[in-house]
């Protein structure tokens, strides 16, 4: 995954709690600073419950809301953990302080 | 129906059900811009049935199984439509030994990623009464036209039902290779058992191998006839969807559990 991935983003926006597809996408556009596209937005949704890190969260009424999973909150903090390591040994190779 | 709603409609059923509605109100909102995305969205959903939302891992086994059975389908289907334009596998490049890989290939492949009946009374009740039902129109249409060719064939010949029969019979091998995946899919645990994913995923990748073979025999055979026709240019060509359809899903099921 890349820091800009879709499903990534959908992971970490998914982080503070279950969702709606609007509303992923509305916390995704607060965090990068755009939206998805929706086939992006809900190929991503796709992908992700079938790998099992997120699942429908129950009793939200029509909007479908979904909620990251044991495994999803794991795959994210790991795949955060990589991301936040390759950005500090290029940050560093760029002589930027992280501080 | 408006551009964007046509363009939801022709998502997968099951992605339709789960998704449908808040695809529909987003792309409305995102409008035109969203459409390429869109197509692109749909034609890899298409190729990826593993990824479609399911009830349970049972589901998702299940339609990789039935992937399997169709690429076997549709590869006999293409093999023979290019047989037909004159391009059968044994010609090229070096004889029958390819093609004999090929179908060995295949068959081992649907051996490997065929669901199981687990039949007692009710089960072998419903499998059959599901396989009429499905199964019984396409099979009398293809009896209708192999009875009226070889009854009547003399007669046939001078009427416009000389187009009709094999219309029909064609028409009949067509559908019936789509209704038996949909017995496939329709029916799970207790009456069909999928196999287990490291199985499915050696019966998958035997297809993906068998089918590239086909395609690229075909293919290599096509276009080095005398008259090379487009119809099996295509027909080899449309083998290498299943291939890399085959291949994907082999792929997807690492991260997919499905048992």
């Amino acid at each position: 995954m890349q820091a800009n991935d879709a499903q990534t983003l959908v992971l970490c926006v998914l982080a503070d709690g279950p969702l709606h597809g609007y509303a992923i996408n509305s916390a995704i556009e607060e965090l990068v600073g755009e939206r998805l596209g929706p086939g992006s937005l809900y190929g991503a949704l796709t992908r992700l419950e079938a790998k099992e890190l997120i699942t429908p969260a129950e009793g939200q009424g029509r909007q479908r809301p979904v909620r990251l999973t044991p495994k999803g909150r794991q795959v994210l903090e790991q795949e955060l953990r990589a991301m936040a390591k390759v950005a500090r040994a290029g940050l560093k190779s760029l002589g930027v302080s992280t501080n | 129906m408006r551009p964007h709603q046509l363009l939801v409609r022709l998502y997968p059923g099951a992605f339709r059900e789960r998704w449908g509605e808040a695809l529909e109100a987003e792309t409305r909102a995102a409008g035109w811009r969203s459409w390429p995305g869109l197509i692109l969205t749909m034609a890899d959903l298409w190729l990826h049935p593993l990824l479609w939302p399911a009830d349970s891992r049972l589901q998702r086994g299940q339609r990789a199984a039935t992937l399997g059975v169709a690429a076997v389908l549709a590869s006999a289907g293409l093999g023979r439509l290019a047989a037909e334009q004159g391009v059968p596998l044994t010609v090229r490049p070096s004889g029958h030994w390819p093609a004999t890989a090929c179908l060995t290939l295949l068959m081992l492949g649907l051996a490997l990623v065929a669901p199981l009946p687990r039949l007692t009374g009710s089960t072998a009740l419903l499998l059959a009464e599901v396989v009429v039902r499905r199964l019984g129109g396409p099979a009398l249409l293809g009896a209708g036209a192999l009875a009226a060719a070889h009854l009547a064939p003399g007669s046939l010949a001078a009427t416009p039902w000389r187009y009709a029969v094999p219309t029909a019979w064609w028409g009949a091998i067509a559908i019936g290779a789509v209704q038996c995946c949909r017995v496939l899919a329709s029916l799970t645990a207790p009456v069909l058992l999928a196999p287990g994913s490291g199985r499915l995923r050696l019966g998958l990748g035997t297809l993906a191998a068998a089918t590239t073979l086909a395609g690229a025999l075909v293919l290599g055979s096509a276009t080095t006839h005398p008259h090379p026709g487009a119809l099996a240019i295509a027909a080899g060509a449309a083998l290498l969807i299943p291939a890399w359809t085959l291949a994907r899903t082999v792929r997807d099921l690492r991260s997919v559990p499905i048992d």
